[in-house]
């Protein structure tokens, strides 16, 4: 009894599935820009928060926003997109400027959450992982648009074995991150051409 | 009997850490307002104080908070964040914001949240193993964690009182303004939080009159 028990708690864990996203260019992507501008520079600051508070630097914490990284995604994505494709990281001296900002948050009870995570998931919970983007253009100082996009999902904290056995799907908030980055970037690209003739206009 | 003994009160200490750690989890916490209106006017404020400090390039997010059960008005918090009170916010005085934000980017530069981090982690180590030698060692991290953080914050917030006045003589302000920002504070009941310390009231008064003295 005492292996099962064991066998229990140790499989334990967290079962993901998507719920929404906002706007979702990325069901039907526009029409590529054709335009390419020279001199795009991205910055990406990421962020991770646990019930709407930063998270501190433990060990735990460190875990978890590692697996939150999303240079990766970002870096991705902007290969497939015109305007983005030769854009340079962190360079200030570009004319355009792309800033990128993660917001990976956790909405839900923090009683609960706590309460799981002491009784080894013998309580179970959930909350919802939410992933927002917030990506401004800038020519110069100037501000010329601000993009948003927000990917949710569900996490599920129980005994899999228990409950659920097929709850559980692999990758789940790292796809959430990368299809809302790309749903943010789709839209820096529809506008790259309205961004690029804006400024070429008043520079003329 | 012995054995009894020693059962019930290993699960009164084990009762007793879960109601300290649940009740540490369900205090009133910062909750920011996505997208509240002035948040463009402190990101400006932001950007013009950035770049006098020692890296310029630093990203800080600054936002605007609910005002929480413990009625914090200004908030430092962990990965370069600055939390400002709603109420604050929608302040006309533009000179109060600059000194709320430059103080909350004094505390980053000056490390102290990295600094207590440092010295907790330390304390929960040392903790933990004692408690692998002494039963019930390991508990004490919960009653010396605050202590810690009194003590600490009790010298960062001087240092970084200092460092504000820097910010704000080298941005072409008097210094005062941090002094008046935080007779606001004193005045109106808000509180500051810097990390999980929170200082209110009485705990303003050494720092007003220091300040009085240095910006005379």
């Amino acid at each position: 009894m005492r292996w099962l028990a064991l066998l229990l708690v140790a499989s334990c864990g967290c079962a993901y599935h998507p719920v929404s996203h906002t706007p979702n260019l990325i069901a039907s992507p526009p029409p590529a820009s054709a335009v390419s501008p020279s001199g795009v520079g991205i910055s990406l600051y990421p962020r991770y928060l646990q019930f709407h508070e930063p998270l501190g630097p433990s060990i735990e914490k460190w875990w978890s926003k590692r697996q939150g990284r999303f240079v990766s995604h970002v870096q991705e994505r902007c290969q497939s997109l015109p305007s983005l494709r030769q854009a340079r990281w962190n360079d200030p001296s570009a004319p355009y400027q792309v800033v990128i900002e993660v917001t990976q948050d956790m909405r839900g009870s923090s009683f609960r959450y706590k309460l799981t995570d002491f009784t080894k998931y013998l309580i179970p919970s959930k909350d919802e992982g939410i992933t927002r983007v917030a990506v401004r253009v800038y020519h110069g100082k100037s501000l010329l648009k601000t993009y948003e996009a927000e990917g949710i999902y569900e996490t599920r904290r129980h005994l899999l074995f228990l409950l659920l056995p097929m709850g559980w799907r692999k990758g789940v908030p790292s796809q959430v991150a990368n299809d809302t980055i790309y749903d943010a970037l789709l839209q820096v690209d529809r506008d790259a051409a309205e961004w690029s003739a804006q400024t070429s206009g008043s520079n003329g | 009997m012995a054995e009894r003994r020693v059962s019930v009160s290993r699960g009164l200490s084990v009762l007793s850490a879960a109601g300290l750690l649940l009740a540490a989890g369900c205090s009133a916490g910062i909750r920011e307002i996505y997208k509240q209106p002035q948040e463009t006017r402190l990101e400006a404020v932001r950007d013009r104080l950035a770049p006098i400090t020692s890296e310029p390039d630093a990203h800080y997010w600054v936002r605007v908070c609910e005002p929480s059960k413990q009625n914090v008005g200004l908030a430092v918090l962990f990965q370069r964040h600055i939390y400002i009170a709603q109420p604050i916010a929608e302040l006309p005085d533009d000179k109060m914001l600059t000194a709320l934000v430059a103080h909350g980017i004094a505390h980053h530069r000056l490390h102290h949240l990295g600094q207590r981090s440092g010295v907790l982690t330390l304390q929960n180590v040392v903790f933990k193993v004692g408690g692998n030698f002494v039963p019930g060692l390991g508990y004490g991290k919960y009653a010396t964690e605050p202590l810690s953080e009194v003590a600490m914050g009790s010298w960062q917030e001087m240092a970084a009182d200092a460092k504000t006045v820097e910010y704000l003589k080298e941005f072409g302000y008097t210094g005062k303004e941090w002094l008046d920002a935080l007779v606001y504070l004193q005045e109106h009941g808000y509180a500051e939080r810097v990390s999980q310390l929170v200082m209110r009231g009485n705990d303003f008064t050494g720092r007003i009159a220091k300040l009085k003295k240095e910006t005379q």
